[in-house]
């Protein structure tokens, strides 16, 4: 069943594709394993997070300021938002109306970090306390976002929802 | 010719081939099915119909599983089988080695269906089964062996056509990988620990996985190809000297491919450089068969038209040269990089499967079974609207996974003008793709159609065939030397010296790239601790990996931007050096979970775990209710715990003395933590607790 004809213009051209490929791969472990210049993975993602760093607009660095953060308590729109994110992300551990479960109770006087205003929410979201399970939401959702949650939240309180977990933290009047 | 007396006659063992063939036809139907119910449990969770042994975990083992060694595997033997005999001029060597052989394998197959759904697993991708099926395997291989080897020493033609060389190639490669990559110390009878630890045991698993995909589904049926294309068509094979090239080329390239998996991990640089360079220098030999077997049809194109049998013939090798064209592109740094971890990986895998092996199988069954019962096939039309309908499912299921893979892999690393993940809720990104999911159930579903069509138009012609059939006999003559013979002529006659060179050629590859990493320490920071897991962490992982949670969870956050910007730092070598076996995982359905230790409070894992659509109200993950009921074998931990000192985990005397003791104050604090936020009391005997422990440590052992 062995061929007679073998056609040379066909198994030319995979030969020099073959060979193509070989001569390639001599290249390019000479480029990144003999001081070619090629990046090591390590080095490319430092250099591509120094990137993404970089291009991080200022004002997301600092903090918004607590008359714009004061406004949003009125605005109907944001706490629209708000309380949309609260069922996405939080309910899971503070409870459907912030009765609180896995984490406090969100709608009483009392608070564990801050002093129940809106810029002490917005801290304690945007940080997290990751040690005792409260994740640290700003690199999970916008910094709109954590706005908007946090004035939810404030808009929470004296709610008194059923099922209320224990008071936790110090009182704030 | 030659004297009477080396005259030899003698019928050929068809029934052998017979019983091959009818089991790769049954167990073609399981394997697809369980893919089926896997697709659905993707598209949504409630078909595992909350049974433990039915939890997506633990059905995708037995997919891929029954899809590679129960269907793949009787077809390559029904093929070999038959087709050496004939290239051979000689009957089996030994029938009893025939039977031994077919029995040891189907009985291989039971024990691994029930033990995989049972949960002993110990896993390792495509290599899940225990220890003592390893070794039952490792017997039934060497009496393969023995019987393939004897029939070729008593050949009776001097020379061993391609396909042979394709055989041997898999039958001392196989052998080869599976006895190291299941080098394991048991603990107790289903119950074992691989002598590979971290990113040695990740090298070495996909040297095994990516040669099983080589040599297992690869060679063998290159063999088959050779023999059964030219069969039907009636011509000879194209090129003879593209066959030699091909053939060496392939075996000696394909062993280094394997770190091709394992791009932007931990694994160090050089082996993921190797693993792409010869990944790319595959696809011009890859073609090469495939121009060889499409080739030999030149001139005789209109046959396709009318003869169902190459209607699959020639769709399988297409499909084979889709396969090795994606297989080289996939494994470019910058592709792999938004390619693994999705679903175009396994678009790429069922490309080859579905397509490749499948129809090569099925083209193979119509071929052989009018033959072996002597009779004609029941129905070519059925045959022509089985290749149709087949075709467009697996067009379907490639297409669809395509567009989930591509469009998850966009969303994973999609960063807004900020710099901030787009998405960074893991959850939106499969979401996105359950619609895909649904496109890919019904893709399986016309293939698993086509093939039913197959099944009543088998039975009808097994039906029809006369009782009796008038045996195929050998007649031929001693084989004998023509003269003097030069090159790779020459070698052909010389079984054994072409037996050593192929494994001369298998182990160049495999040395250099596992030699340098059996001293894993060596890329270990020197000042780096990592604490070896607790006992109690080391239950909940022995759970872990009882459940098959890294068939959807990574614990391998890629040194890549977006997966360190969602994941957290990159995973290094000395976190994963104490993993036996290593979980990082080949597809994210669920997110990384390398870093997810103190993340959530023990009483979120465990509403988690109970039912993930109470905490994330669109999960696809399984619910455990068990966990919470099972109780933790706390009594084998002391020997679980000597078992890892003794393969150099750096235990101290007295944990593994105490073990038992240790995981049950472990666990005791745990369950207090559980009982005093508002969970259930009394959970410290309970799984649920050992799993969580586990959970809670990933990335917090040290070795950042
Ligand atoms: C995985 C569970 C979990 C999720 C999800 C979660 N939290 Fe928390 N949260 C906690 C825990 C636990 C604490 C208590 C931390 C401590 O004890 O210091 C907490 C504390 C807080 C506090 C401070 C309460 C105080 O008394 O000082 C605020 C505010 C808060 N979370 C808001 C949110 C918001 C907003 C979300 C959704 C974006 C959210 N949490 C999601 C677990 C969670
Ligand atoms: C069918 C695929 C699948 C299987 C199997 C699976 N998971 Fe998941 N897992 C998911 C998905 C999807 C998510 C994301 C949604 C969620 O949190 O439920 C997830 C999330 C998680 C998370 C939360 C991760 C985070 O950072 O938020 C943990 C922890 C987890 N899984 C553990 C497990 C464990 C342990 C097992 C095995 C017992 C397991 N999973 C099996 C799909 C799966």
């Amino acid at each position: 069943m062995k061929s007679k004809h073998p056609s040379l213009g066909t198994n030319t051209t995979a030969l020099v594709t073959f060979f193509a490929a070989i001569i390639f791969a001599f290249i390019y472990w000479i480029h990144f394993h003999t001081g070619g210049g090629g990046l090591s993975t390590t080095e490319e993602l430092k250099s591509d997070l120094a990137a993404i760093e970089a291009s991080k607009p200022a004002s997301q660095k600092g903090a918004e300021t607590e008359v714009d953060l004061n406004a949003l308590l009125s605005d109907a729109n944001a706490l629209n938002q708000g309380q949309a994110v609260y069922a996405a992300r939080c309910a899971a551990c503070h409870g459907q109306n912030g009765e609180g479960q896995i984490g406090p109770n969100l709608t009483d006087n009392f608070w564990i970090h801050g002093g129940g205003q809106i810029a002490d929410v917005v801290q304690v979201v945007r940080t997290g306390v990751t040690a005792k399970g409260m994740p640290a939401w700003d690199t999970m959702i916008s910094g709109s976002e954590i706005n908007s949650v946090s004035a939810y939240i404030v808009s929470l309180k004296g709610s008194n929802p059923a099922n209320a977990k224990a008071a936790e933290g110090t009182e704030v009047k | 010719m030659t004297g009477k007396d080396n005259f030899l006659q003698e019928a050929y063992d068809d029934d052998v081939v017979k019983m091959f063939l009818l089991a790769t036809i049954g167990w073609g139907l399981v394997a697809f099915i369980v893919g089926l119910l896997a697709a659905l449990q993707m598209a949504h969770w409630g078909f595992n119909f909350n049974l433990e042994w039915l939890t997506f975990g633990r059905v995708r083992p037995l997919h891929t599983n029954a899809a590679i060694f129960a269907f793949a595997g009787n077809a390559i033997f029904a093929g070999v089988y038959h087709s050496s005999q004939r290239l051979l001029k000689a009957r089996m060597f030994s029938d009893l080695l025939s039977r031994i052989h077919f029995w040891g394998w189907q009985l291989i197959i039971v024990l691994a269906a029930v033990t995989l759904l049972a949960g002993y697993s110990i896993g390792k991708e495509y290599a899940e089964l225990e220890w003592p099926i390893d070794l039952l395997i490792t017997l039934v291989w060497v009496v393969f062996a023995v019987n393939f080897f004897g029939t070729l020493f008593k050949r009776r033609e001097r020379h061993m056509y391609v396909a042979i060389w394709f055989y041997i190639a898999t039958i001392l490669t196989v052998a080869v990988l599976h006895i190291v990559n299941s080098l394991e110390i048991p603990v107790s009878l289903f119950k074992s620990y691989p002598v590979w630890a971290g990113m040695q045991d990740a090298l070495v698993q996909w040297w095994y996985g990516h040669n099983a995909v080589a040599f297992f589904l690869t060679t063998p049926f290159l063999g088959l190809m050779y023999y059964y294309i030219p069969k039907v068509a009636n011509r000879p094979v194209y090129s003879y000297r593209l066959s030699i090239i091909h053939f060496w080329a392939l075996v000696f390239i394909y062993i280094w491919a394997g770190p091709h998996h394992l791009l932007y991990t931990a694994l160090p640089d050089w082996a993921q450089t190797l693993g792409m360079i010869f990944s790319l220098m595959l696809w011009a030999p890859s073609w090469g068969g495939m121009i060889n077997g499409l080739l030999t049809l030149r001139g005789s194109w209109h046959l396709v038209r009318t003869e169902p049998v190459l209607k699959f013939l020639v769709a399988a090798v297409t499909f084979y040269g889709m396969s090795t064209f994606e297989g080289p592109l996939l494994s470019i740094k910058s592709v792999s990089a938004l390619a693994h971890y999705t679903d175009w990986i396994i678009a790429h895998v069922h490309g080859g499967a579905l397509g490749w092996n499948g129809f090569m199988a099925v083209g193979m069954i119509y071929y052989l079974v009018p033959k072996l019962w002597n009779t004609n096939l029941y129905s070519r039309r059925m045959a022509d609207w089985h290749f149709w309908i087949g075709f467009s499912g697996i067009i379907i299921y490639y297409a669809a996974m395509w567009a989930a893979g591509i469009t998850q892999g966009l969303m994973w690393r999609a960063v807004t003008a900020e710099g901030q993940l787009m998405y960074p809720d893991f959850v939106e990104t499969v979401m996105r793709i359950v619609p895909m999911y649904w496109f890919r159930v019904l893709g399986g579903s016309l293939f698993i159609a086509g093939y039913v069509i197959m099944l009543v138009n088998i039975y009808k012609t097994i039906k029809g065939a006369p009782a009796t059939a008038p045996k195929e006999m050998v007649r031929a003559p001693a084989a004998q030397s023509h003269g003097v013979e030069k090159g790779h002529r020459k070698l052909e006659g010389l079984a054994t010296v072409f037996s050593v060179l192929v494994v001369i050629s298998v182990l160049v590859g495999s040395i250099i790239e596992i030699y340098p990493t059996l001293n894993i320490h060596k890329y270990v920071e020197p000042n780096s601790v990592v604490q070896p897991y607790t006992p109690l962490q080391l239950a909940g992982r022995d759970i872990y990996i009882r459940e098959g949670c890294y068939v959807c969870h990574s614990q391998m956050i890629r040194k890549i931007s977006w997966d360190v910007q969602r994941f957290g730092p990159a995973s290094t070598i000395a976190e994963s050096m104490y993993d036996r076996p290593f979980q990082w995982g080949s597809k994210r359905t669920g997110p990384d979970l390398a870093r997810v230790g103190s993340k959530y409070p023990n009483l979120w894992h465990y509403r988690h775990m109970m039912n993930p659509r109470d905490i994330v109200q669109k999960s696809l993950m399984p619910n455990y209710g068990w966990l919470e009921h099972k109780k933790t074998d706390f009594a084998i931990l002391r020997k679980k715990v000597s078992v890892m000192k003794m393969l150099g985990v750096p235990y101290d005397q007295e944990t593994a003395a105490n073990a038992d003791r240790l995981a049950e104050e472990e666990a005791k604090a745990i369950a207090e933590d559980i009982a005093a936020n508002g969970g259930p009391q009394n959970l410290q005997s309970k799984e649920i607790v050992a799993l969580i422990a586990y959970l809670q440590s990933l990335g917090k052992r040290g070795g950042e």
